[in-house]
């Protein structure tokens, strides 16, 4: 009976060092193709590792694997290479593909680290490291894999070689015995064969197939990303339409730290109108805002912007900054573009913080800014000329002594004729001109407001572009505000000689951002609040480096082996103690220990729990020399004698005499 | 020791008839040899047509005593086994007709088909080997020997027995199937008619106790003694259990013990004989807690690392 089923040890807890290999062997095939990832590589190969040195064992089920997984995923997602999704995104970009190899080799260090008891995690822990290898050869060369492939396949084999079904092992479920072994090997064989064409399979579609995945994610991405320019109301060619912002949401796009005072941020300047709708001059500008570091101007006003959404990656700035900070991290890029926007562009993250500076002696305007290029101030002047003679006939009426003047009347004009209204109905000539001229298409949006302005003012030889943007008016609690997606606005900039930029804000006072729209509602105040708070974890989560995170590893492993211990602790305090050994008293104690030592000299040290009969019982089935098998062969037989004496008749002093000299000619 | 070799030329001719009917299984009979040597029940359980009936019934015939089976139904009462009065017209008295229990030899076959109120009919015959019914106590034959199949639980119809109840079995088998060679033996004996009809008794009923006399005179060191108390103890221990090891099952271990000694032509136990009745002597007495049941954790698999755990006296 006991001869079939041999005595289970506390080995059979962990999985068998096939499993270590195939393991170390996807490890290592991961190592070589994520460079920048090494560290946490590395870490998760000793974490497995590590699981073979010890018999400490997470509980099986329950909650405490799944906290363990969690924490690893999370740690390895937020630590991973990141890209900028909307920058590049492709299926089979290097560091996405990192990144799941990761958290596959960190579900393996979880399984190697749960007690091994059933089949079913083997095949967990093939499938695991098959997905690893598929993540780690897809980025590379075909060469790598021809490399690695049977390497790896040969691994596998190992590992199925130790796949039994549970069944075999428990006579008291009653199953029916297991399958004949042949048939099980078959079994084995195929599932293996498909395990491996299935990998190459998969890798090669994959590689086969890559520009056609690119270039689907692309068309899809370009769909999504038009999706969100709309409804941030923010577009690289203005339209005017009947209806204006219909999408804008109360997201938030800009945060801003340091100011409550309401302010137009200008993002994209327009100066090419035809037919009612704007586009940039392409051509490149030489539109200057200070990118200086703006730290050290004395008396300096300043205020941060956290840039929340990104959307075209634009700095919002008021019209008149002399200067504006970016961020402190080195990879942020700063263009002029075609807009004269500024756009800062930050490979790390989507949402940016910058430092915008307040004027405080006037250095963008008054009569030592910069001139307008002759180009320039033709583009602003520009009036196309599909706008109706009516309209110049009615800017003419407007003209006044100065531009200040000028400006001024042609605000009052256009607030006392016309209503503001967020549909703006349009007919099929210049919106403009109609909504200047025609009496059905007086209510309108501040697109049409601003556009109208801008071509009154150029009529009259202002220097006039458009410009879109937000207009922020919201507190967000104290000396800071918050600036949504509804809140984009259009407005004027008119050039004044000797005094450079200044704002035209046409649209009537009960059309501005800060008047149409309601205060948000608590369902909105709490997705702040929820992203905000991911926002600064992920920041914390950023900020540490490998060494925090081997800190708090070795922190987290510290608590994890005292629990352990603190457990096997009270469990032993339950269980009697265990000696190494229990000899006999009296006169057998020194041929018990003589007897064992001479085991321990043969070769082999036998276990406490088992008889020096299954001791020997078991290096005999080891041995094929002859000369061993004869001194097994003595050595039982002292054990047969011994036993008749030791348990049979301990009282017998003849037998015990000749006890010794038997264990003295075994000796010799 | 001319009593000694009279012990084995009878353990022998026992295990030589059994085996003309169970092929392949001599680690088995051996076992239920043990178990009725040492005054024990057994419980065979395995699934359907894997000669649990006829390892029983073999069992039965060999020994010159009287056999009963009772066939467990769902619809079995108490009085069905252990017996009940009628009244005799002719004489105007109650007359106590005995059950099927008053035999040397019961097979309980089937013993999970019927309902718990049933299976504990037989909880003081088990124990005490006498059986009190209508207040008034009656002694069984001796030897008294119980030999129960069952399927195992999982399967339809079927109540799992009372925790009690495994208690009072010495030790829990299984058959399983045979190997390829061997059930080409089974087949070829059956050719003409089944072997069980051929066996003929060979040893009586006053051999068996005297056997079992013999059994109990058998040497047990104390330390050997504390082994088995160790083991025992080490299971009331364990966190996955919620059932531990009675002080019956130490018993059982105790004198299964001395009887597989006595068949191995000792008069002294040694360790081995310990370790290898731990498991089927022990297996069946303990309760998982669901938890580890589910684990995936075996009764048998527990014992084995209780042994594993606890020092072999030398």
């Amino acid at each position: 009976m006991s001869n079939d089923a041999p005595l289970k040890s506390a080995a059979e807890y962990r999985p068998t060092w096939w499993m270590l290999a195939v393991a170390l062997i996807a490890s290592i095939a991961q190592f070589i193709q994520s460079p920048g990832q090494h560290p946490a590589i590395i870490i998760l190969a000793i974490g497995i590792t590590l699981s073979y040195l010890t018999r400490l064992r997470l509980p099986a089920g329950g909650v405490f694997p799944w906290v363990i997984r969690g924490t690893l995923l999370m740690v390895l997602i937020f630590v991973a290479p990141e890209h900028k999704v909307a920058a590049r995104f492709w299926y089979l970009d290097e560091a996405v593909m990192c990144t799941i190899g990761m958290c596959l080799q960190a579900e393996l260090l979880v399984q190697h680290w749960l007690p091994y008891l059933g089949r079913l995690r083997l095949g967990q822990m093939i499938v695991a490291t098959a997905g690893m290898m598929v993540a780690a050869t897809t980025t590379s060369k075909p060469q790598f894999i021809a490399f690695l492939g049977p390497l790896y396949a040969l691994a596998n084999l190992g590992v199925l070689k130790q796949f039994r079904p549970a069944a075999a092992t428990s006579p008291s479920e009653n199953t029916p015995p297991p399958r004949r072994a042949s048939k099980r090997w078959l079994l084995q064989g195929v599932s293996l064969v498909l395990a491996v064409t299935l990998g190459y399979a998969s890798v090669g579609f994959l590689h086969n197939s890559e520009q056609t995945l690119t270039r689907l994610s692309g068309v899809w991405l370009s769909s999504f990303v038009k999706q969100i320019r709309a409804r941030a109301g923010m577009a690289g060619n203005e339209q005017l339409g009947p209806i204006y912002n219909a999408g804008g949401s109360t997201d938030r796009t800009l945060k801003i730290r340091g100011t409550r005072q309401a302010m137009h941020l200008k993002g994209l300047t327009f100066d090419l109108y035809v037919h009612g709708s704007w586009s940039p001059l392409f051509a490149r500008r030489d539109f200057d805002i200070p990118t200086v570091q703006y730290r050290n101007v004395v008396g300096a006003r300043t205020f941060q912007v956290d840039r929340l959404a990104d959307t075209l990656d634009m700095v919002y700035l008021p019209y008149n900054t002399p200067g504006f900070l970016p961020p402190d991290d080195a990879t942020t890029l700063i263009e002029r573009g075609h807009y004269a926007d500024v756009r800062c562009v930050s490979e790390k993250s989507d949402s940016i913080t910058y430092t915008v500076a307040l004027p405080t002696n006037e250095l963008a305007q008054g009569p030592l800014c910069r001139q307008l290029t002759p180009l320039e101030k033709q583009v602003c002047l520009d009036v196309p000329g599909d706008i109706d003679r009516g309209v110049r006939t009615l800017a003419a009426t407007l003209k006044k002594e100065t531009p200040q003047e000028t400006i001024l009347t042609v605000i009052q004009n256009l607030q006392e004729n016309h209503r503001y209204s967020l549909k703006a109905p349009k007919g099929d000539g210049d919106p403009v001109s109609e909504f200047l001229l025609d009496a059905r298409y007086k209510d309108a949006h501040c697109q049409y407001f601003a556009a109208a302005a801008t071509m009154l003012l150029r009529c009259n030889g202002i220097p006039t572009r458009y410009v879109t943007g937000y207009f922020a008016w919201e507190a967000d609690g104290e000396n800071a505000m918050v600036v949504r997606s509804r809140d984009a606005h259009a407005w004027a900039e008119s050039w004044i000689d000797g005094i450079g930029w200044v704002l035209v804000e046409a649209t009537p006072a009960n059309g501005t951002p800060d008047a149409i729209n309601p205060p948000v509602g608590w369902y909105q105040r709490l997705k702040d609040m929820t992203s905000d708070l991911l926002a600064a974890f992920g920041q914390f989560i950023r900020s540490l480096g490998w060494v925090h995170v081997a800190i708090s590893g070795g922190l987290l492993t510290t608590i994890a082996v005292t629990i352990q211990l603190f457990q096997g602790y009270l469990a032993r305090r339950r269980r009697p103690r265990i000696r190494a050994y229990t000899f006999p008293a009296g006169a057998y104690r020194r041929l018990a220990i003589e007897f064992e030592s001479m085991l321990r000299r043969m070769g082999d040290i036998p276990s406490a729990s088992a008889t020096w009969g299954e001791h020997l019982t078991d290096q005999k089935a080891q041995t094929h020399r002859n000369r061993r098998q004869e001194k097994i062969a003595a050595a039982r037989r002292f054990v047969e004698a011994y036993n008749r004496t030791r348990f049979g008749r301990p009282e017998d002093h003849a037998a015990l005499h000749e006890l010794e000299e038997l264990l003295q000619q075994l000796k010799e | 020791m001319d009593t000694n070799g009279q012990f084995a030329a009878a353990a022998r001719r026992l295990e030589v008839n059994l085996a003309k009917v169970i092929h392949g299984k001599p680690a088995t009979l051996r076992l239920v040899l043990t178990s009725l040597l040492a005054s024990g029940h057994v419980l065979l359980e395995d699934v359907p047509g894997t000669g649990k009936t006829t390892l029983a019934k073999a069992l039965a015939k060999s020994i010159s005593g009287i056999f009963k089976r009772i066939q467990f139904t769902p619809d079995l009462l108490p009085a069905d086994i252990t017996g009940s009065s009628f009244y005799n017209p002719r004489d105007g008295h109650f007359e106590f007709r005995p059950g099927p229990v008053f035999a040397n030899v019961v097979l309980a076959d089937e013993i999970n088909r019927t309902s718990p109120r049933t299976q504990s009919a037989l909880l003081e015959v088990m124990s005490e080997n006498q059986l009190t019914v209508e207040g008034e106590r009656r002694e069984l034959p001796q030897p008294f020997f119980v030999i129960a199949t069952q399927n195992p639980i999982e399967f339809h119809g079927t109540y799992p027995l009372p925790e009690a109840q495994l208690d009072r079995f010495a030790v829990r088998l299984t058959l399983g199937y045979p190997d390829h060679e061997h059930e080409m033996e089974v087949l070829a004996s059956q050719h003409e008619h089944h072997p069980l009809e051929d066996l003929t008794s060979v040893i009586s009923c006053q051999e068996i106790l005297a056997m079992q006399k013999q059994v109990r005179a058998i040497r047990v060191d104390t330390a050997i003694a504390d082994y088995i108390v160790r083991i025992v103890q080490g299971t009331r221990t364990d966190i996955r259990l919620r059932l531990g090891i009675s002080p019956r099952g130490s018993l059982a271990l105790y004198r299964t013990s001395q009887a597989a000694a006595a068949l191995a032509g000792r008069d002294y136990i040694i360790p081995e004989d310990v370790r290898e009745l731990a498991v089927p002597v022990l297996a069946h007495r303990i309760m998982l807690d669901t938890k580890s049941k589910y684990g995936g954790v075996r009764n048998e698999q527990v014992i084995e690392e209780s042994l594993a755990r606890i020092p072999v006296p030398r």
